[in-house]
């Protein structure tokens, strides 16, 4: 028996190390590894049913190609690496090398990654997409605020007084961090969660705030304007790190209990409640999701939640701060996110980032000079994921050639004319970091790859080659294919940090190289001011908005107020069960979740006649989703919720109903802010 | 020693992981079921919490599968307390299934033996954890050595004298939910529940344990046959009665997943009924034949094999009458053993017997069909009265019109009636199960008076401690 430390590359806070185990060469268990202290315990689910996963029948395992009929036939490496370098060569002398879109997701993290953008710089550039539609408007609002984007250690939670989840459900995305939560809890500290929804996170807290989806940048300022009326600010920090705090306080004043109340439909006491209990339980950690920034004015209600930690002297403190993104392990980043997935000010190597990835498929069709003849994507499904299918599905229809590199036939790959097997996260070592947890982590090789897979990095070298260049001009750029080769680029990573080696990751994950425990410690911002900026020019500047966080109302809630034809707000949440659309094909977790179902509120349902179990259709003027209704007694009325990632084979993207929109700041997208309305099936 | 679950309901959030850890390490087809999650209040309806029970087979200090496996094919390790089924044993009889109450072990329909969760007794023996304990991702689940006295009353976890060895940390306050803004209709609500706990998965049905109706009903003509003929000399066609016993004992094997090893169904006459009753009725055909055959039905004899017999009808009875049941509990009009004396008064034409047990039958009848109508059962008025049509009035009113001249007929129309009793016997058999439990709860605790909102002086203490 062979057992080896690697660690989950999935997009997912946890990040969890593992220990698997070999049996005559097959993987047969998957335990946790015990040294890193945010995922002590258990792997979740997902991390389990890697067991599957790798050995999948439904793994791609030979280069397809489509046919003339639609089906897709074996094809050999050669004939698809010479099919891909002759239309790469034809394409750069005809239209240029930006006649060729580049797409990547975030399906798999490491510093191989790299490779794909090496490739494309030597072959002479590209098209591809700028911003992001995981997070950027919650951390462009952190770093104009704090500076930079980190946060205390997950372990710190348990010195919390008071657990502010806002619209985070850790029970399902963030597992790990609900054992800190359990230790608050059972010291008799406050849990408070704010999320439309009752989730399994919200179900120990000691109060559950169901704001009107969109409007939690309303309560967030009604909470600061009490703090302040009720002088429960720490006025010694706000005077010596706070910036624009006399400018804060005369705007607050307008987000009285009573106006907030209408406008987020809270009871008023609630919000004295929660501003209450901040002002007594400290030290108060507020954990920020990710669903809550994809709304169209989210980058401004991110900014008004820091504020309250701010005003209460809740930064760089034990138990303290705002727990949204931890990326002190992003070492290896020169230009760290957000700023990183920003369209350049000057365009290098020829790559044109002209493309919103919040607009992904109206970027692909309005693309000129070149226009867009060509589509390389990888470690995405954007079919099901990105914004508006209808438009992503158009858009790819339009070119010549479309390359997915994939281990599924995902609605993506089922677009493309040639699938490339993609690798599983045991088939290549990978250094990789996290954004919940501190430590840079080995993603060890333990398996060879199945049938006629072959890691991206190879694939990259097979093509760099068929395009005409030599070994010489790949150095530092792609690695040669075998594993040695891989192991060297990645020890030439990590020199710069003598703390790091391949041999030692390979004993147990290590906290990147100058990790603060407490973040902020020290109380220096990164701002222009040096200070917490309540008061941002910078906001104003890059992204027209208030220098002030204030409240704004979302384009659809307008929209709704306007012409109430799709009165539900669709609620587009992750969860536990996959990772966006990852996993949802695999058996062991189809026996947990089956099947899309749609949660509702038994008054919204039986207001048209709809009862559980029902099939009903959820549309709006962009277009349509049957599935399951499932009734939920305490999802707030007018809601309706169904997670996102389920592929169009297995009953339907929820993004048939989204539309492709930037969020206030950071090129997000705001594509969680949808409105819709139901019916019964007959 | 004794190993225990320990199940902590505050961490649960009913992830599934410790479900994938368990078919993981013992190789078994998604949705195998040997760990399984029921979830309180899956609708989360405002007023009561919503939670997580993670169950697999509690591995009791006094294992009802073990005792009454009539093929002793369970056996428990000292060192670990873990209970275990050989499955080379195992005849595929599914009763270790209808005496637990908390559904560990599961029929496996390709091997057609049953199979059940191992405690993962071979990693406990190497002083480790079971997988499902070192998967959990937030610790809801671990283990420790048994102790006595620990919480194992907790909503949805169905009570038992078998001493599970699992120790629930009950919710921190087991009324606490969030307090939120909402209420919902309590009446649609429960509704929906009582359709849910209608519409559950039922342990036994009458399409599933149709041999057994057909053996016991069998059984239980043979006995009261020999009965009368011993009792007062009723004459019956041998050949019929042969013939239907034989039939009803290869109809009873069809009931095994695993023919080969019906023999096993006798070793544990010690301790279980299906071995009695397996014993038992075989017994009493050999006695009848060596009675007919050899002794001409000398009465000594003749009223020991109709001892032997009605001991296998009794048997029959006991084996229903387990402590998972649930719904009527009490004297079944369609048990065997009240039947057989019934038909063994209708063979012989004594009208002391027909009527005290006669009498008997439709007193239990009516009352359990009264007990249904109040607690909402289901009543079949239709087979009621086909039931009591057949069974009393219509051979009542030949015997009245024509007296025992058409005998035939009475005897046809009163056993059609005991035959849809029997068949409402099987339909109206429930066991508990974890899942069943659960609804069955939240219904109970839904009907319990509390104030869900904290006062604002509950507030002022939590926020100010004072």
């Amino acid at each position: 028996m062979n057992e080896f430390t690697t660690a989950c590359p999935r997009n997912c806070y946890s990040t969890c190390s593992f220990k698997v185990t070999l049996k005559d060469g097959q993987l047969t268990s998957i335990e946790s590894h015990k040294d890193n202290l945010a995922t002590t315990e258990g792997p979740c689910l997902k991390g389990l049913s890697y067991i599957e996963r790798v050995y999948s029948p439904d793994r791609i395992l030979y280069p397809l190609k489509k046919e003339v009929n639609g089906n897709f036939s074996r094809v050999s490496w050669e004939e698809a690496v010479s099919v891909i370098s002759e239309k790469l060569i034809s394409l750069k002398n005809d239209h240029g090398a930006k006649s060729v879109l580049y797409y990547c997701g975030s399906g798999t993290k490491g510093l191989l990654n790299s490779v794909s953008t090496n490739f494309w710089k030597l072959y002479g550039g590209c098209t591809t997409t700028y911003g992001d539609l995981c997070w950027p408007s919650g951390l462009e609002a952190t770093r104009l605020m704090l500076g930079e984007n980190k946060h205390n250690s997950p372990w710190d939670l348990e010195n919390a007084g008071t657990i502010i989840f806002w619209g985070k459900n850790a029970a399902e995305t963030n597992i790990h961090q609900m054992v800190f939560a359990d230790r608050v809890k059972a010291n008799d500290g406050k849990v408070i969660v704010i999320d439309p929804r009752r989730t399994q996170t919200s179900e120990r807290a000691d109060l559950l705030i169901q704001p009107r989806p969109g409007t939690d940048g309303a309560l967030a300022l009604a909470i600061a304007n009490l703090i302040i009326e009720k002088k429960n600010t720490d006025e010694q920090f706000i005077r010596k790190y706070v910036h624009g705090y006399d400018e804060f306080r005369e705007m607050v004043k307008k987000y009285d209990t009573e106006l907030v109340s209408e406008i987020t439909d809270v009871p008023p006491e609630y919000i004295v409640r929660v501003a209450e209990i901040i002002s007594r339980k400290k030290p108060v950690t507020i954990c920020g999701g990710f669903g809550m920034q994809r709304y169209s004015n989210s980058g401004q209600t991110m900014r008004a939640i820091i504020s309250i930690l701010a005003i209460t002297g809740n930064i760089g403190k034990p138990g303290a701060g705002w727990q949204f993104a931890n990326l002190q392990s992003h070492i290896f980043d020169e230009v760290k996110d957000p700023v990183a997935s920003f369209p350049p000010e000057k365009e290098s190597d020829g790559i044109r980032v002209s493309i919103s990835t919040a607009e992904l498929g109206k970027g692909i069709l309005e693309s000129k000079d070149p226009g867009l003849k060509m589509a390389w994507i990888e470690r995405g499904n954007p079919v099901t994921q990105n914004p508006e299918t209808h438009t992503v599905l158009e858009a790819l229809r339009s070119l010549d050639l479309i390359i997915v590199v994939e281990q599924f036939m995902t609605d993506t790959a089922m677009e493309a004319d040639i699938i490339l097997p993609a690798k599983s996260m045991f088939e290549q070592s990978d250094v990789i970091n996290a954004y919940w947890h501190p430590y840079i982590q080995l993603k060890q090789k333990v398996i060879d790859p199945p049938g006629e897979v072959k890691p991206e990095s190879e694939i990259y070298y097979y093509l760099a080659k068929a395009i005409g260049l030599t070994d010489g001009e790949l150095e530092g750029s792609i690695p040669l294919p075998g594993d040695g080769n891989i192991d060297n680029f990645l020890e030439e990573k990590l020199k710069p940090f003598p703390e790091l080696s391949l041999n030692r990751l390979k004993a147990g994950p290590v906290i990147a190289p100058g990790t603060e425990d407490i973040a902020w410690k020290d109380l220096e911002f990164g701002t222009p001011s040096g200070k917490i900026e309540l008061y941002s020019k910078e906001t104003r500047k890059r992204w027209g908005l208030d220098e002030l966080p204030v409240y704004t109302e979302t384009i659809e809630n307008i929209r709704r107020n306007s012409s109430p034809e799709y009165p539900l707000y669709m609620m587009t949440p992750n969860t536990k069960d996959r990772i966006h659309s990852q996993f949802n094909n695999i058996e062991m977790i189809k026996q947990v979740s089956p099947e899309p179902v749609a949660q509702i509120n038994p008054d919204d349902a039986s207001k048209r006649s709809i009862e559980h179990g029902d099939m009903i259709r959820l549309f709006n003027e962009r277009g349509e989703l049957k599935v399951r209704s499932v009734l939920d007694y305490s999802l707030k009325q007018g809601c309706v919720s169904l997670t996102n990632g389920w592929w169009i084979a297995q009953g339907g993207t929820v993004n048939f109903l989204s539309f492709g929109r930037e969020t206030d700041m950071g090129h997000g997208a705001a594509f969680h802010e949808n409105l819709v309305e139901i019916e019964k099936v007959e | 020693m004794q190993k225990a679950f320990v199940f902590d309901i505050n961490k649960c959030t009913g992830c599934s992981a410790c479900m994938l850890a368990c078919e993981i390490e013992n190789d078994l087809p998604a949705g195998s079921n040997w760990r399984g999650i029921s979830t309180f209040n899956y609708f989360r309806f405002p007023e009561i919490p919503v939670f997580h029970l993670s169950l697999a087979c509690n591995h009791c200090l006094e294992p009802a599968c073990m005792k009454y496996c009539p093929a002793e094919a369970y056996l428990k390790d000292e060192k670990t307390g873990a209970v275990l089924l050989d499955s080379k044993k195992c005849i595929g009889c599914r009763y270790c299934s209808w005496v637990c109450p908390f559904d560990a072990p599961q029929y496996n329909k390709s091997n057609r033996v049953m199979e059940k969760c191992t405690f993962c007794n071979p990693r406990l023996l190497e002083d480790n954890s079971s997988a499902c304990v070192v998967s959990c991702p937030t610790g809801a689940l671990s283990q420790e050595t048994f102790k006595k006295d620990i919480t194992v009353t907790v909503p949805g976890f169905p009570e038992s004298t078998i001493e599970p060895a699992i120790e629930f940390i009950p919710l921190r306050n087991s009324s606490s939910i969030p307090e939120f803004k909402a209420k919902g209709d309590k009446k649609s609500f429960e509704n929906i529940i009582r359709k849910k706990l209608r519409s559950l998965p039922k342990k036994v049905t009458f399409s599933s344990e149709w041999s057994l109706l057909l053996f016991s009903f069998i059984a239980c003509i043979a006995v009261s046959l020999f009965g009368a003929r011993i009792y007062s000399g009723f004459e019956f066609d041998m050949r019929l009665f042969w013939g239907m016993s034989i039939a009803g004992l290869l109809i009873s094997l069809t009931h095994l997943g695993c023919k080969g090893r019906a023999l096993r169904a006798i070793l544990n006459f010690k301790r279980s009924w299906i071995s009695r009753e397996v014993t038992f009725f075989p017994l009493f055909l050999l006695f009848s034949i060596v009675s007919i055959t050899l002794l001409d039905f000398s009465r000594l004899f003749g009223w020991i094999t109709v001892f032997i017999g009605f001991a296998a009808l009794f048997s029959i009875d006991k084996v229903y009458e387990t402590e998972t049941r649930t719904g009527w509990k009490k004297t079944h009009s369609g048990m065997v053993f009240i039947t057989g004396l019934f038909l063994l008064g209708v063979f012989s034409k004594s009208n002391v017997i027909i009527a005290w047990f006669g009498f008997l039958k439709v007193y239990f009848y009516t009352m359990r069909k009264f007990h249904f109508h109040k607690t909402g059962g289901e009543k079949r008025i239709s087979v009621s009265l086909f039931r009591l049509l057949f069974g009393f009035v219509i051979p009542a009113g030949i015997w009245g019109i024509y007296g025992i001249d058409h005998y035939n007929y009475i005897l046809a129309s009163i056993l059609t009636g005991e035959f849809i009793d029997r068949i409402e016997f099987y339909l109206e058999l429930e066991f508990i199960t974890p899942v069943k439990k659960i609804f069955e709860d939240m219904l109970i605790e839904l009907r319990k008076p509390k104030s869900v909102k904290l006062r604002s002086a509950d507030w002022d203490r939590i926020i100010y401690n004072r």
